[in-house]
């Protein structure tokens, strides 16, 4: 997206705008390296941990796992594009980039702007959604699986590398005008502007502070609960669940629970499929209700293309010739096709 | 002098919109209802309070209310409070830092709720996130009708001059209203959208999940909810109350405003039945279209 307005940008005329795109997506596709590499080592230590990868058997690593917990969460916001974190500064100039084009571009990238920001803020709203419901899910709550081994925190070294990612995002998110600095140059190569002559660097350098502050604040309102707290009596119980007495850990949200609010707002561009057996009258005996999101792309586009290329190729196979001559007979028949083709 | 008026006004002031509130649903339900000042009295009880932790949660549940509060804080630097009082902090693009800082807080409530581990809070989570993620698109093209009429990116600006705004745009700038209203009562979790009078039966969304909370950390849930009442509600005010006067006028018209705001949630809230879970998505996407007609109506007329 970034890109994108960055070309638009530049064809229009309008080169700072453009600079801001570039900077956006090039920023971006660093932090996603981050980001990334951080949330599948945090998946590994947790398939190493515990033997299994479904997020629906796993949940309550946190109090097992505490430092994996929180690299994943630092990952897991990151990626939603939360401040302090360095998603949020490249989304930041992606976003500016936007602002720029719906106040200064022509109507009709101007109406284009206006529409891919608020399609941009509906799949921020979405990551984070998404993100908060896999980080929910593997790490929060108690544990869904409970006769299964207890996962024990991974190996230093293994907590070193994923701490060290995270230690880039938090300082890219408070320090992105030094490293957008460094990017200048290569975004200079594009559009021929220097993000100095943006407003970007100035925003960005309040943009760390504030997110410098918001980790401040955090931190000192923190201190001061625990301070509060310091003489008065803390207690510790289970879970209030409104006095219900027999509370089992697979009663918890589920990764498929926590979704289900957004899959049926979607449900006409997710078609999500249901299989229910047993009858759903007033007490059933049994009912087994399943269902699950297939990929409509994969399922009306890919799917089909892919089957219908299988047949098509099963069909070519069965015309195949099975002797020297006719293979013979068909690459002249080809050749004097192409010759005839390229002469006549 | 101005910045110190502005954090004064910031801090100190959101917990009365409360009362104001509760004050005026009591007169439409016949009753007198709490003090106008209930909700200090309340922050300051907890306080003084103990805590009770699940078993279940981790330092994530003690890091949500914390992480929320000051996350909102530092989001109220960049709101200017009517036409007389800038922001703190204003730069270009200040828009999106404001409304992500706003996602972050909400990211470290769902978060906190699940880490409960019950079944009732991760559907309040879920429904949090699910309706969240329908406001965003209305609260931005709100952001991008206003950032086109201004011809500016940064709260401060926007939001100084709408006199001329509302000359040039005037049906466009009651749509926004109408628009950001609807994402004030969504994202506060207020009627038709959610319940807020009980934390069980009649509550469906924010008070679901924070039900484990208790003392200082309740105290900053309860009183970062009244600075993002507030904030989202200097916007609308601004918008609603586009008047040029002195520093002190612009003061006054403010919290005047600001009042009459309360007051038109009380109204709403005591007028409406909290809707249907299955229609709140639509009134969402109501907002949305509100705030899109606002920007067809002023890219036509700047463009004209």
């Amino acid at each position: 997206m970034g890109a994108g307005v960055g070309l638009v940008a530049l064809s229009t005329g309008h080169p700072a705008v453009a600079a801001l795109g570039f900077a956006g997506a090039l920023l971006h596709v660093t932090n996603h390296a981050l980001f990334k590499s951080l949330l599948f080592l945090a998946a590994g230590a947790v398939g190493k941990a515990s033997g299994t990868l479904q997020i629906d058997r796993l949940g309550g690593l946190a109090r097992r796992m505490p430092r994996t917990a929180l690299c994943f969460t630092v990952g897991a916001a990151a990626i939603s594009g939360l401040p302090p974190l360095n998603g949020f500064v490249s989304e930041f100039l992606v976003y500016l980039a936007l602002l720029g084009a719906i106040v200064s571009l022509p109507v009709v990238p101007q109406s284009a702007a206006v529409l891919a920001f608020a399609v941009l803020a509906c799949v921020g709203g979405l990551a984070s959604a998404c993100f908060a419901k896999a980080t929910g899910a593997i790490f929060l709550g108690a544990r869904r699986s409970p006769e299964e081994a207890v996962p024990q925190e991974v190996p230093a070294e293994m907590q070193l590398s994923m701490g060290v990612l995270a230690a880039a995002c938090l300082g890219i998110g408070l320090a992105g005008s030094t490293l957008i600095a460094g990017l200048d140059p290569v975004v200079r190569q594009f559009s021929a502007v220097s993000l100095r002559e943006t407003a970007a660097l100035g925003g960005l350098t309040l943009v760390g502070a504030l997110s410098a502050a918001l980790v401040g604040a955090a931190f000192a309102a923190w201190l001061s609960v625990r301070w509060l707290l310091r003489r008065r009596t803390v207690k510790t119980g289970p879970t209030w669940v409104c006095g219900y007495p027999a509370v089992q850990p697979s009663m918890q949200t589920t990764a498929s629970s926590f979704a289900q609010p957004l899959i049926l707002v979607f449900k006409n561009i997710l078609l999500p499929v249901r299989h229910q057996s047993g009858s759903s009258a007033a007490f059933p005996a049994a009912l087994a209700v399943e269902e699950h999101c297939p990929d409509p792309i994969e399922r009306f586009l890919l799917g089909p293309g892919v089957t219908g290329g299988a047949v098509a190729f099963s069909v070519a196979r069965q015309a195949q010739p099975k002797r020297v001559q006719s293979y013979v007979l068909a690459i002249f028949i080809t050749l004097v096709g192409l010759l005839w083709w390229r002469l006549g | 002098m101005r910045a110190a008026l502005h954090l004064l006004l910031f801090l100190v002031f959101p917990p009365l919109l409360m009362g104001v509130i509760n004050r005026v649903k009591a007169a439409f339900a016949g009753r007198r209802g709490p003090p106008v000042l209930q909700l200090y009295f309340d922050l300051w009880k907890l306080l003084r309070k103990g805590a009770v932790y699940s078993t279940t949660t981790t330092w994530i549940f003690r890091a949500g209310p914390v992480v929320s509060l000051a996350a909102t804080l530092v989001a109220g630097l960049l709101m200017p409070l009517g036409g007389g009082l800038p922001a703190p902090f204003a730069f270009p693009g200040d828009v999106i830092l404001f409304a992500y800082l706003l996602a972050t807080a909400r990211f470290a409530t769902v978060l906190a709720a699940l880490d409960t581990g019950s079944s009732f809070e991760g559907m309040g989570a879920s429904r949090e996130v699910t309706f969240s993620a329908l406001a965003e698109p209305a609260l931005f093209l709100s952001i991008a009708a206003l950032a086109l009429a201004r011809q500016s990116i940064s709260w401060t600006s926007i939001l100084s001059g709408q006199m001329a705004a509302w000359h040039l745009f005037g049906p466009a700038m009651a749509m926004l209203i109408g628009a950001l209203v609807l994402v004030a009562l969504a994202e506060n979790s207020r009627i038709p959208f959610d319940d807020p009078t009980t934390h069980l039966e009649l509550t469906m969304v924010h008070e679901v999940m924070i039900l484990d909370h208790s003392g200082p950390d309740l105290a900053m849930i309860l009183y970062g909810a009244s600075l993002k009442l507030f904030l989202l509600g200097a916007i609308v005010v601004r918008l609603a109350f586009p008047f040029e006067a002195s520093v002190p006028g612009h003061v006054a018209l403010f919290v005047a405003g600001l009042l009459v705001y309360a007051v038109v949630m009380g109204v709403i809230e005591s007028t409406f039945a909290r809707l249907r879970m299955d229609r709140i998505p639509q009134i969402l996407i109501a907002a949305s279209v509100f705030a899109a007609l606002a920007v067809a109506v002023i890219l036509v007329r700047v463009n004209a």
